[in-house]
């Protein structure tokens, strides 16, 4: 899921004709003293970070002045919110306000929902978590019928919402208006808290939206340049490996660096390329490792039936990680992925990477455990060609899916010896 | 003079299979093909000893899988897969990995 920023969400708001504050967003102090000239004082000052939680953790400041609007400005601009860096503010005027309403539509996967979900409460503002816990009866729930228009529902609505507040005629209206923009952005989450109720008039205080990540395609206007739920900026290699996906939607080839800004004080017992095949045994794969002292350089995931030829361009990215020192698959997938094109694309792949340096590649840890539909024929294509490479490859099946604690053992010793080959044979202590 | 290869050059949907006929005079295996019907979609048959398509481009792109199995299976190293990737080739130009 994507996310946009407060100030993406409020101008679609906006177009939709919900009211939002007046507002400017600013990325720099110039900017930001010119901007806020604009506006009527006092002033909001409102990091844009994906985040939630952004008044609490002091991303959200309040200025009487413009002097104050400037110090403000200084102590917000590249801070670190939450580990995001705030590039973008979003100044607004401050509302006198005489309410608090919350606002979220969802598309619930519960299994009693399996639908879009209005949830609205009187009680706005922070910790809606809070209310939802103590007094559930401030909640309004509405499972909305996706095939039926919601001009037809609008009644049913209505009367629920009458248990929760008395003029309830403005309310429906706006939310009559957020459902269409839910629809509209093929979002998967529409929050906005807190609704302010000023002067007789409903604004939009905040504005949280979550974009589908398959239907991204159908909005350009975002310029997402990775379509991922990432809560900091994509790192170069990732902008590359999502080029395999953006055109491509046969099966996943999902990649994330867990190291992207190599802040590794060291890298334990060995610092790897992680590959897994769908999520559930993958990630208790990669604890396996993580707990015997190896470090993910990053996790990634090809899974949904991809072809070779897609496997094969996410493995090339994986292998571009800079300082690896091994690479482990762990794929047990019993659906209907045939694993060998798994077996094609990690030969192509490792074999062109030997063929253009192999001195620098030999002993290099390749461990694979590659269970699942077409295992027994995947492992001879694999060991055949793996026989005529210089890698120190070890390959696993069925019977190890459980033992991932063996496998990360076995790739501590890998490592350990390739350690030993890189210093003494080339005199490098690191790829 | 050098004789030019006979290379029969098949377009898929993200990239082309190239085929070096001239590695296949003494090919008698024809794995390329088995492995075509086998692991992927019967792109690549035989014709005069040579592998080949029958299919048109538009009907290639539609129906191939891109299994990668030609290439792997053929051993006379006849056949590449080549899959290009701009993006990464002109990153790789500036890191250190393990395809350094």
């Amino acid at each position: 899921m994507v996310k946009l920023f407060e100030y993406q969400g409020k101008e679609i708001l906006k177009r939709e004709g919900i009211k939002v504050p007046d507002g400017r967003v600013v990325s720099d102090l110039d900017e930001l003293m010119k901007r806020a000239k604009e506006l009527n004082f006092p002033i909001v000052l409102k990091a844009q970070v994906l985040t939630t939680g952004r008044l609490k953790a002091g991303a959200i400041k309040f200025a009487q002045t413009l002097e104050e609007a400037e110090e403000t400005g200084k102590e917000l601009f590249g801070k670190e919110i939450k580990g995001l860096k705030v590039e973008k503010i979003l100044l607004e005027e401050k509302l006198d306000y005489e309410r608090e309403y919350y606002l979220s539509i969802i598309v619930s996967d519960s299994y009693k929902v399996k639908a879009p979900e209005i949830i609205f409460s009187p009680v706005g503002g922070v910790d809606i978590e809070g209310i939802a816990e103590k007094s559930p009866e401030k909640i309004v729930r509405f499972k909305v019928d996706y095939l039926i228009p919601f001009e037809v529902l609008e009644t049913e609505f209505r009367k629920m919402l009458t248990k929760v507040v008395r003029d309830s005629d403005k309310i429906v209206e706006f939310v009559k208006k957020a459902y269409k923009v839910f629809v509209d952005c093929d979002a998967r989450v529409l929050e906005i808290n807190p609704i302010f109720l000023s002067k007789g008039d409903l604004i939009a205080g905040d504005c949280k939206i979550t974009i589908d990540d398959s239907s991204v395609f159908r909005h350009p206007e975002f310029e997402f340049e990775v379509p991922r739920d990432m809560d900091r900026p994509s790192t170069e290699l990732e902008k590359i490996a999502w080029k395999i996906e953006e055109n491509d939607y046969r099966g996943t080839a999902y990649f994330i660096q867990l190291n992207e800004f190599n802040k590794l004080p060291s890298k334990g017992k060995g610092y790897i390329a992680f590959h897994g095949i769908g999520g559930g045994a993958s990630m208790l794969a990669a604890d396996a490792l993580i707990k015997k002292g190896l470090v993910l350089a990053n996790y990634a995931d090809s899974s949904g039936n991809p072809p070779a030829s897609k496997i094969y361009r996410l493995l090339k990215v994986i292998l571009a990680q800079e300082g690896i020192e091994g690479y482990v698959m762990m794929g047990s997938v019993f659906a209907s992925q045939e694993q060998w094109h798994h077996a094609h694309a990690l030969v192509k792949a490792f074999k062109e990477i030997e063929k253009e340096n192999p001195e620098r590649v030999k002993d290099f840890p390749v461990v694979v455990l590659l269970a699942g539909n077409k295992e027994k024929e995947s492992h001879e294509i694999l060991r055949k060609e793996f026989g005529k490479m210089g890698y120190a490859f070890e390959l696993y099946g069925r019977d190890h899916i459980y033992k991932p604690e063996l496998i990360a053992e076995r790739v501590v010793e890998l490592v350990e010896r390739y350690r030993v080959y890189k210093i003494q044979d080339t005199g490098e202590s690191e790829l | 003079m050098v004789e030019p290869k006979a290379e029969c050059v098949i377009q898929i949907r993200t990239g082309r299979i190239v085929i070096d006929h001239g590695k296949c005079e003494e090919c008698k295996v024809y794995e390329c093909a088995k492995a075509c019907s086998l692991y992927g979609r019967n792109i690549i048959r035989i014709k005069n000893g040579k592998p080949i398509t029958f299919l048109s481009d538009e009907e290639v792109r539609r129906r191939d899988n891109e299994c990668l199995a030609c290439e792997i299976h053929c051993p006379f190293d006849a056949v590449r897969v080549i899959l290009d990737f701009p993006e990464l080739d002109s990153f790789r130009r500036s890191f250190n990995g393990v395809s350094d």
